[in-house]
């Protein structure tokens, strides 16, 4: 059966088009410095929690702009939780159903932490899928012809394709990075909930990548949900509504 | 054992291999060593601190730090190095005595500031066969012209280096004009910052 | 985005199409100057000649060098008899090191500049390309070429010259050749080189300062095809008008970075490039106390190589000295 593009899957994937597109502007004009690992633009800096928690662990010290960038980043997860995994991170043009299988994300975190603290390397950034993504773009802007980082992109792609059809949505499930965003924030400004029209009929769970049901939300199955709004479209009595702070943003 | 508590067993299983496995390559393949930015800390402790996130590159005046390919290892994919053939360095004696852009960009500390009288990057090796002057009795001494320290002396045409006096910066290897190049840089004799703790 | 496999193939091979397509065409849109040219630069031959012999001017004794280039010029008879009005005048120093010492001096250029004005250029630039690895910006900051002239075109060739390929069938070596087109399509070009030793070229005049000219690969190629050779064939090729040499000090015994400094305070000019070098090499062996200072200069193999091909002369009653102690 043919599945047909849905009007939010496509202003997603413009979305992601466009932070991209705009992050390879600023990187050419050399208002941005960095990758996604740390990042500066002026004097603000950005930094993965993941990259920041495999160094302080890996060297046992952490730098004054480290922990600038990480708290930034805390502050910003405050605000908007996960959206950065719904609408900004590449990852997610990869196409995925919803299926859950074993919530793996925290293990791995564990694993490439205690491997860093054994081997005195940031073991995950050696690796990471979003990384790449974000270094081929740049070399792409910068005129940089590296092709190793487009195959090791291209073997991630594959991979976490036959994951999301196989097994379990990467950014829900399995992505390191999004499970310590989501464990960073778990109370987000803005989130998603259910209104009192829920009719606890569990259409949001089929719908949601994650598989969050919102009539039984509770802060564990929260840390999964990368704000795509699958369950605002889909439900059958409209209920579901983004909130900020306490007012409905969005029915 | 029920399926679903099996299965969940081999899922673990199989991640903590797999990670086991990414840990062991990483451990076990052989580094190359790699001449380093100015006021680098000792190898072990710059990877442990290097984030890679090759903002030291950027703002790198003359051009000559790059990230290392990852035909040089995991462990050390994406640091920055030292490429003399595509731009010598400026610390010593050049536009970034005492500034060190590169040091100053590093938000981690992997790179922190030393005093220029410290900085020795390396030391250059002179491959005597490819010498124009011993190859082909050409005039040259262009590694004598460009070195900023007065490390190379000569006997005639031919260049005497004095590898106590040479701080590694690479210019004699980037303006050696024989090819293949009469002249290259390694890391040894380096001067590396001890731990910072 | 929903499942689609078919889709998703074709999204996968756009994007990894599109990276390797975007990297390619940036590299490709580069700019790629190939302009082929077949010949010398056109240039107006020696205009400073008195009775049929080639006239070099010396002056000294004074530490103002301003004062002593405003005399070599007028000995030699002023820059009017060579600047036709509205030219375009291409001062060529020798600004290859970050080092004030092994560079001539910004004084003598902004004094040569204001004379290409006052004899009705109509645009005068400063261009060079420092040493290979030393950025020319930094060497023109660092020596005082920005302090001193601040109302002057600076041209840094390493970053903003644009190159051209010469064909030269007559050439010793250079056959085929890159050079800067700023310098190759001057009306008229003056060489204005320091006093100093050379490790390979043993003395770095003139014509040597010439090498500066073209771009950094090139100069490379010169070491490996025979830099006497190369030297005698970039004279050839781009003969400038007219040569100024700074010996206000002069660098002794060993060069082109460092040396025995010798306070001179003597200036050289001439429209012959051969007696030019001839002469400052004549007095830069003669201030090592060399006592076989003439045939030291006379065997300098790129000299010998350029009387051969007759663009100047060396001999004693072809050269027409004018000598003047200021001081």
């Amino acid at each position: 059966m043919k599945e047909e593009l849905q009007l939010l899957d496509r202003v997603r994937a413009l979305s992601r088009l466009g932070f991209l597109s705009v992050l390879g502007l600023f990187k050419k004009l050399g208002l941005v410095q960095g990758i996604l690992a740390f990042a500066k633009i002026g004097f603000i800096c950005i930094a993965c929690p993941l990259g920041v928690l495999q160094a302080f662990i890996a060297s046992l010290f952490i730098s004054f702009e480290l922990a600038l960038g990480f708290l930034t980043t805390v502050l910003v997860l405050w605000i908007l939780g996960r959206a950065f995994c719904g609408w900004l991170c590449p990852i997610g043009f990869i196409p995925h159903k919803s299926s859950r299988s074993f919530y793996s994300a925290p293990l791995i975190v564990a694993a490439f932490l205690f491997g860093s603290f054994l081997l005195h390397l940031p073991l995950f950034c050696l690796i990471c899928p979003i990384g790449f993504s974000f270094k081929i773009i740049f070399f792409v802007i910068l005129g940089i012809f590296d092709p190793v980082t487009i195959v090791a992109l291209g073997l991630w792609t594959l991979i976490i394709y036959f994951l999301n059809r196989k097994y379990a949505y990467w950014c829900g499930y399995i992505c390191p990075i999004g499970f310590l965003q989501g464990l960073l924030a778990p109370k987000p400004l803005l989130r998603i909930e259910a209104g009192e029209n829920c009719i606890k009929c569990g259409r949001c769970a089929l719908m949601c990548p994650s598989g969050i049901n919102l009539a039984e939300i509770s802060w564990k199955s929260r840390l999964r949900c990368t704000l795509c709004l699958e369950c605002l479209d889909n439900c059958p009595t409209r209920s579901i509504k983004l909130v900020f702070l306490r007012k409905t943003v969005k029915n | 054992m029920s399926p679903i508590s099996r299965r969940r067993f081999l899922e673990i299983g199989f991640t903590l291999a797999l990670v086991g496995a990414l840990g062991a390559s990483v451990k076990f393949m052989p580094r190359p060593r790699l001449v380093r930015p100015p006021g680098a800390l000792v190898e072990e402790e710059f990877l442990s601190k290097c984030i890679r996130c090759g903002l030291c590159v950027e703002n790198c005046l003359t051009g000559t730090l790059s990230p290392a390919p990852l035909s040089m290892g995991l462990a050390v994919w994406g640091t920055p190095r030292i490429d003399p053939l595509k731009a010598p360095c400026e610390a010593v004696k050049g536009r970034c005595e005492n500034v060190l852009p590169c040091v100053r960009a590093c938000p981690t500390e992997a790179l922190v500031f030393v005093d220029s009288k410290f900085i020795k990057l390396g030391t250059v090796v002179w491959i005597r066969e490819n010498c124009l002057p011993v190859k082909y009795k050409l005039e040259c001494l262009v590694c004598q012209e460009v070195c900023p320290v007065g490390a190379v002396d000569n006997k005639g045409m031919i260049p005497v280096f004095r590898k106590e006096k040479c701080v590694g910066c690479g210019k004699c290897v980037y303006a050696c004009p024989a090819i293949p190049k009469a002249l290259y840089l390694s890391p040894i004799g380096e001067r590396r910052v001890a731990t910072t703790r | 985005m929903k499942f689609s496999r078919r889709r998703f193939i074709i999204l996968l091979a756009a994007v990894i199409a599109a990276a390797f397509g975007l990297t390619y065409l940036s590299n490709l849109l580069k700019p790629r100057v190939k302009e082929e040219i077949k010949g010398v630069r056109k240039n107006r031959g020696n205009v400073y000649i008195k009775n049929g012999k080639s006239l070099v001017a010396i002056a000294k004794g004074i530490k103002d060098p301003r004062i002593l280039v405003r005399d070599v010029i007028e000995a030699l008879g002023g820059l009017d008899k060579l600047i036709k009005p509205g030219d375009k005048v291409v001062i060529k120093p020798n600004v290859g090191f970050r080092n004030p010492h092994a560079v001539v001096s910004p004084l003598i250029v902004a004094e040569l500049v204001a004379l290409a004005y006052e004899a009705g250029a109509g645009e005068v630039i400063v261009a060079e390309s420092s040493v290979r690895g030393t950025d020319t910006t930094s060497a023109f900051e660092k020596t005082g070429y920005f302090e001193h002239l601040k109302n002057v075109k600076l041209i840094d060739l390493k970053k903003e010259g644009i190159v051209k390929t010469l064909k030269v069938e007559e050439a010793y070596k250079l056959e085929e050749v890159k050079v800067y087109s700023e310098i190759f399509d001057s009306d008229v070009l003056i060489s204005v080189a320091k006093m100093k030793r050379h490790s390979s070229a043993i003395a770095t005049l003139g014509m040597k300062n010439l090498i500066g000219c073209f771009p950094d690969d090139e100069k490379g190629r010169f070491h490996r095809l025979g830099l006497h050779y190369c030297i005698a064939d970039i004279a050839y090729i781009l003969r400038p008008e007219l040569v100024v040499i700074d010996a206000t000090e002069a660098m002794t015994v060993s060069g082109p970075s460092g040396g025995k400094m010798v306070k001179l305070d003597t200036v050289i000019a001439s429209g012959d490039i051969i007696a030019a070098d001839f002469i400052s090499a004549k007095i830069l062996f003669e201030t090592e106390e060399a006592k076989n200072a003439e045939d030291k200069a006379l065997n300098i193999p790129y000299i010998k190589l350029t009387r051969e091909k007759g663009l100047g002369v060396l001999e004693e009653d072809k050269i027409e000295l004018v000598y003047r102690e200021l001081g």
